[in-house]
């Protein structure tokens, strides 16, 4: 993934096992590789002249934007997949937890 | 028959009656284990006891007890015997499908999340392994399952100081290692079969409160009560305004003010009746089949 997200555009597989040449993998792991990337909806496949093009579907940002809004809850998390270690609190709520930690220190 | 089913509804009626009161009570804060095998005992109970009723009602016209009646099947039964039979057939097939759909779905929403947590998270090997979202809105959390993971933000580990961070990872920690996630599967099924309930959501909301307690509470026997407080408040405030369901009722409050002053645990002997009652209260179920035999 980190290697299609660097690249300026859609890579072939055999790009990608060029780019990736130290780790010695045969070039059909790589089309394995990246067959799965794509059922699991990280990567686009595209029909190209010779070959299939892999891009990427989102930016590592937006993945961790889709993380970060399933961990807040603002995702439908009505089945409490994860366990988060606060939830928000209204303004309210801060005011008072600062007041009773200031109780506490003082 | 129709006695029995009377009895069973009354004391499925006094188990709903003692939901908002035990949610109301501050001992459970003094002992969360004990009063989670409460809730868990209540919760088994009322689903029990409320299919009971309905089967009773419809298996009534047929004998003197389940067994006989049962025995007696198939046979014509009068209208409000199928209306109650159907009722509770229904119950209990949506309650099944329920549990098995969002089981599924939440087994299948952490696996896609644990994919891309490995995908795009950095390990920390300094955090055992923890994995960091590069974000600048503070949170922390953990996928619980058997490939468990601790996850935090970036923000996380700029807001808080080491021994916080530390606090707050041996309470997500608890998460895993105590397996909260089966303890609150059960109501979060409940809570989606009955969502009209009063009492399955009260429910719901004190097992979810009470099991941040009890992580709350193994994460301070290796760390300073004020500065798992101070964590809280940290992470709690400087995340997104709370909107919704549930502003304002997420007991963050009632977490920090336990940390910060400690309530003594309920005395050996309070906590004996309470499992007592647990016991009891577990029993009902099977009482209510035997009543038709006294």
């Amino acid at each position: 993934m980190q290697v299609v997200w660097a690249a300026p555009g859609p890579l072939t597989a055999r790009q990608v096992a060029e780019t990736l040449a130290e780790r010695d993998l045969a070039y059909t792991t790589w089309l394995t590789v990246l067959g799965r990337l794509e059922r699991k909806g990280l990567l686009e496949r595209r029909r190209d002249a010779r070959a299939h093009t892999y891009a990427p579907v989102g930016s590592r940002e937006d993945l961790v934007a889709g993380l970060m809004q399933q961990a807040l809850g603002q995702a439908d998390d009505r089945e409490a997949a994860l366990q988060r270690f606060v939830s928000s609190v209204t303004p309210d709520e801060a005011e008072a937890l600062r007041r009773a930690l200031d109780r506490a220190s003082g | 028959m129709l006695r029995a089913a009377v009895l069973q509804a009354i004391a499925l009626i006094a188990l709903s009656a003692g939901v908002p009161r035990l949610a109301r009570a501050p001992w459970p804060l003094r002992a969360p284990g004990p009063a989670l095998l409460l809730w868990q005992a209540l919760g088994l109970a009322g689903g029990l006891l409320a299919l009971e009723v309905a089967a009773t009602v419809a298996l009534a016209p047929l004998g003197a007890t389940h067994a006989q009646a049962l025995a007696a099947l198939p046979a014509p039964l009068p209208w409000w015997a199928q209306a109650a039979g159907l009722c509770g057939l229904a119950v209990l097939l949506r309650l099944s499908v329920v549990l098995l759909s969002s089981t599924l779905r939440t087994l299948r929403l952490r696996h896609r999340h644990r994919v891309l947590v490995d995908l795009v998270g950095t390990r920390n090997p300094l955090l055992h392994g923890t994995h960091v979202l590069d974000h600048d809105v503070p949170v922390a959390y953990c996928l619980p399952g058997l490939r468990p993971r601790v996850v935090v933000s970036r923000a996380v580990l700029t807001a808080l100081d080491e021994d916080e961070l530390r606090a707050v990872l041996e309470h997500e920690l608890a998460h895993v290692v105590q397996r909260h996630d089966l303890v609150v599967l059960p109501f979060v099924a409940l809570g989606v079969t009955f969502p009209w309930l009063p009492p399955v959501r009260c429910a719901r909301e004190q097992v979810a409160l009470l099991v941040e307690v009890l992580a709350d509470d193994r994460a301070v026997r290796r760390h300073d009560r004020r500065v798992l407080a101070r964590a809280l408040c940290k992470v709690g405030a400087a995340g997104p305004p709370a909107g919704g369901l549930g502003a304002g009722g997420s007991g963050v409050l009632q977490r920090a003010d336990r940390l910060l002053a400690p309530p003594a645990p309920l005395r050996p002997a309070r906590t004996v009746l309470v499992l007592a009652t647990a016991a009891g209260v577990a029993l009902l179920p099977v009482l209510g089949l035997l009543l038709p035999l006294l």
